[in-house]
């Protein structure tokens, strides 16, 4: 599937910094490295498990008509998370 | 109690991004279905008097606003100042240790966990008594 924009609600990435200490920067790394598992979770919403300096899972509700990604929230991975992530790219 | 998410169970799905997906300069409101209008706003931090100039993507419908994420780094750097700033944050006390010459700082475990290898640190001195660390990897 084809994202054309990404974006991110001005209070979002507040409360993502403010909650998790987690940059957008951040998140537009994990999104685009190559190694970055991504999964469906139910109606629009996905999940994004990757690693960029550190372990990240994003949240993000994506539109098929409009193809773009809205960031929902992120979060350092906890050690659950690390462990199927390693598993799944290995 | 919430139900715990089994990632394992999800479907697999595969993205690729457009070459600009990150720095758009058009969006639609997922609600509306409507072309968002490009609009600067002063976005001020919470609990802080630190304000910045953003350019936002505005529904004249609905209201909503969004970022591309060229702006949202902009709201990055003005998070990180706002949070130096805030006298109230979260800090560390620590002693530091003296070996004759120079003084020793030594950074917990639990935050260098993610410093990589060979990790060294840029000083810069904003006073006497003001030094900020940045952690960079060879």
């Amino acid at each position: 599937m084809l994202i054309k924009a990404v974006k991110i609600e001005p209070k979002i990435a507040v409360k993502i910094y403010e909650k998790h200490a987690v940059f957008t920067e951040e998140i537009e790394q994990v999104l685009k490295e190559r190694k970055t598992v991504f999964k469906k979770v139910g109606g629009s919403q996905y999940i994004a498990l990757g690693l960029w300096d550190r372990y990240l899972t994003i949240f993000f509700m994506y539109d098929s008509k409009t193809k773009e990604a809205s960031i929902t929230t992120a979060y350092p991975s906890s050690r659950k998370q690390i462990h199927i992530y390693k598993r799944l790219v290995k | 109690m919430e139900k715990e998410l089994n990632i394992e169970k999800l479907k697999d799905v595969k993205f690729t991004f457009s070459k600009d997906a990150f720095e758009v300069q058009e969006m639609q409101c997922e609600q509306c279905k409507k072309n968002m209008e490009n609009s600067i706003i002063e976005f001020h931090i919470p609990k802080s008097s630190i304000s910045v100039k953003l350019q936002t993507f505005h529904c004249t419908t609905c209201n909503k606003e969004y970022l591309n994420f060229q702006e949202a780094k902009k709201l990055d750097k003005t998070l990180l100042i706002a949070r130096l700033l805030d006298v109230d944050s979260f800090k560390m006390r620590k002693s530091l240790s003296f070996d004759g010459g120079n003084y020793i700082f030594r950074i917990p475990a639990e935050i260098a966990r993610n410093f990589g290898k060979k990790p060294y640190a840029e000083v810069t001195p904003l006073s006497s008594q003001d030094l900020l660390i940045h952690i960079n990897k060879s």
